[in-house]
């Protein structure tokens, strides 16, 4: 199967970003660090898909090579990246400049280090209205206002005059979402905007960012190293390790009958609820994957319990043998075919 | 019969705002207020709250690192401002860990030297049997020996953790206070070091406070919860009463807002909705400290100070809250609790 009809496969009503075969490395020649290796992704108009991975997986590289905000030594080793059939990688600067904002939108983790601490929020969210769209100073406040009723910080008005360090942390969290949306994006990617968050908070900040998914009607990425965090507010989930795409299910699917064994390992490390404390967790073994060190064959080998020959020498293809499923599996030895397989075709639900 | 290792009676931290140029005391941070509370030897209470609740600061307060400004606190029997007042007396009683490994490692120093020192300064062992002894920590917590001859940067986030408890047990302490140790690791990792601690401390008999934000981890590792915001306990019981039937609103709102991994429950759960409204530490409001954040909140709760009580004469599990009577308010909070938990 190419990639291009899995991609199909995926997402119904044809996808609105889409990330094929993308490779990002680090340096150059012999010395090049790859980070990222042949991921490809797909969002549909309004769908949410969660990516998730332990760090250095690659999963925030991805999508800032996406948006081509990459740090310097990096970039592109292959691939394109489209949005609605424009290939991002082929515009100039001046191109890509419009593209941020009004059709990828980027919230990153740490509101504190991407508000400007000296400029008031108004007067940062007003900026890019003034200079991009060409709004009146008058209508951009007035933009600016909606927009903070709208991610629910109370008393919008006032809260233009505030600089970033006299709101809490939510309410940066919040202030930073209404930029992110204020160009009407067609893609919102998250990077994990709730990690640094307290849990009451977190909790307010994804129910958030799922109503203006629904109600704007844009596609959102959703970056994490938490399952419990894709469980609440994705559709579908691709999960990474050591900067490839090792799965991607819807995420009911992912989390019944998970069929990488990295995933299924992942789920299983989980501490829940209500758990008894003479129970022992069950943690990954071994370390996470180092870049600098790559394995030969499946990275994930030397943590995995079904591993046999095969695994230490070849890397597995994605590829989805349940037929009609929707159910890419990067694993020569599927484990866990079979539950997937009865879940596809009792599609009644 | 168990008896408490570490005893908190009505212990505050307060902390002087300074201003101007003769840094006259201008008012005061209210930090932890009037808290008491005991762990049992060999044991382990899980401290939860949220940022500025005051649950680092009852760590710290706990080794020294925080002067008390009101309140006894006894450790294995002992004033703590007595054994304070020994030099090296406290440490070889109480350690603690942080949250980053990578802070509190010295980077210029190899993991060897790092716990060599801490023997050295102790007085406990010096050369060939120091050596020995660093070899016999890091098998303790899961290291090969050679990672005694590396720097902290050159070491993965658990393997560096493991160092610092390494680091913690070098002068085989009874207490530690564990603060937010595994919150910066993956999740596939915390398990590892989870299960490390919960190893030590039953071959070791080992006490511990464990301070965190993360509510699933903490009902794994805890015999008993205490629930801090604003600087006071909202809640204290054994952990499978706290967790199946919280007494407090803000107990209540914990359990809704952790993530559950099944999108089924995730999606569908009963929540307890609050207000995020951080409480003021420097300006204390009168009465109950999580007012402006609660949906049930009514006058009392503004102008008086809810004790902490048990329903019904429960004496282990006890919350601070007016109205937790109330069959609406239990009601509501079971349903969460349920939710949360099924």
């Amino acid at each position: 199967m190419t990639m291009v009809e899995q991609t199909q496969i995926l997402s119904p009503t044809g996808p609105v970003l889409e990330l094929r075969g993308l490779g990002v490395g680090y340096g150059r020649g012999e010395n090049v660090l790859q980070v990222v290796h042949d991921v490809s992704l797909s969002v549909a108009r309004g769908e949410a898909l969660g990516i998730v991975g332990e760090s250095g997986c690659g999963k925030s590289q991805t999508m800032l090579a996406a948006l081509r905000l990459l740090p310097r030594g990096g970039r592109v080793t292959s691939g394109q990246v489209f949005l609605e059939g424009r290939n991002l990688l082929e515009l100039s600067e001046r191109e890509m400049r419009k593209v941020r904002g009004g059709g990828i939108a980027l919230i990153s983790q740490d509101a504190l280090t991407a508000l400007n601490p000296a400029m008031t929020i108004g007067a940062q969210m007003a900026e890019p209205m003034v200079h991009y769209q060409g709004m009146t100073r008058a209508a951009a406040t007035k933009r600016c206002t909606e927009l903070l009723d709208l991610v629910g910080i109370p008393g919008a008005a006032a809260r233009l005059r505030s600089y970033p360090h006299e709101l809490s942390g939510g309410m940066r969290q919040r202030a930073l979402i209404a930029m992110a949306i204020s160009a009407n994006p067609k893609v919102l990617i998250a990077d994990e905007p709730t990690t640094a968050l307290d849990v009451t908070t977190q909790s307010q900040i994804l129910r958030l960012i799922d109503r203006l998914r629904k109600d704007l009607g844009m596609a959102l990425i959703l970056i994490t190293h938490d399952l419990g965090v894709v469980a609440g507010v994705t559709d579908r989930v691709s999960v990474l390790y050591a900067g490839r795409v090792v799965e991607t299910a819807e995420t009911q699917t992912l989390f019944e009958s998970p069929r990488h064994p990295y995933t299924k390992a992942l789920l299983d490390s989980i501490a829940r609820l209500g758990d008894e404390s003479s129970e022992r967790l069950r943690p990954i073994p071994g370390l996470p994957p180092d870049p600098n060190n790559p394995v030969p064959g499946c990275p994930f080998n030397p943590r995995c319990s079904h591993v046999v020959p095969l695994c230490r020498s070849v890397l597995p293809e994605l590829e989805d043998r349940v037929k009609g499923g929707s159910h890419p599996v990067r694993c020569h030895v599927d484990p866990y075919v079979e539950p997937a397989r009865r879940l596809a075709s009792g599609a009644a639900r | 019969m168990t008896r408490p290792a570490i005893q908190l009676e009505n212990v505050s931290v307060r902390y002087p705002i300074r201003k101007g140029l003769l840094r006259r005391v201008v008012g005061e941070v209210h930090a932890v207020e009037d808290i008491s509370f005991s762990i049992n030897e060999g044991e382990t209470v899980g401290l939860v709250g949220e940022s500025g609740s005051g649950k680092s600061t009852t760590g710290r307060a706990l080794l020294g690192l925080s002067p008390l400004s009101a309140g006894e606190v006894q450790c294995f029997g002992r004033d703590l401002r007595s054994l304070l007042a020994e030099r090296g007396t406290l440490p070889r009683v109480s350690q603690i860990v942080f949250q980053d490994p990578y802070a509190s490692l010295n980077p210029r120093m190899t993991v060897g030297e790092t716990l060599r020192e801490v023997l050295e300064v102790h007085g406990l062992a010096t050369g060939a049997a120091a050596k020995a002894r660093v070899n016999q920590l890091l098998a303790d917590v899961g290291l090969r020996e050679d990672i005694a001859e590396r720097h902290p940067h050159s070491l993965s986030g658990g393997q560096r953790q493991r160092v610092a408890i390494a680091r913690a047990l070098a002068i085989e302490p009874r207490f530690i206070v564990l603060d937010e140790v595994v919150s910066a690791l993956d999740v596939s990792i915390q398990g590892q070091i989870v299960n490390l601690l919960q190893d030590l401390q039953r071959t070791r008999n080992l006490t511990y406070l464990f301070i965190t934000h993360d509510l699933s981890i903490v009902s794994h590792v805890s015999h008993s919860i205490v629930v801090m915001y604003g600087g006071q306990i909202m809640e204290k019981g054994p952990r499978r009463s706290v967790f199946a039937a919280p007494l407090h609103p803000y107990t209540s709102a914990l359990l809704s807002a952790v993530p559950i991994p099944d999108p089924k429950i995730e999606r569908t759960r009963p929540r307890l909705d609050v207000r995020s409204e951080p409480p003021d530490p420097t300006a204390p409001l009168p009465g109950c400290r999580f007012q402006r954040s609660c949906p049930f909140a009514t006058q009392i709760c503004r102008t008086e100070r809810p004790p902490l009580r048990g329903l019904g004469g429960d004496t282990d599990h006890v919350a601070a809250c007016h109205r937790m009577e109330e069959p609406h308010v239990r009601e509501a909070l079971t349903r969460t609790a349920r939710g949360a938990l099924s």
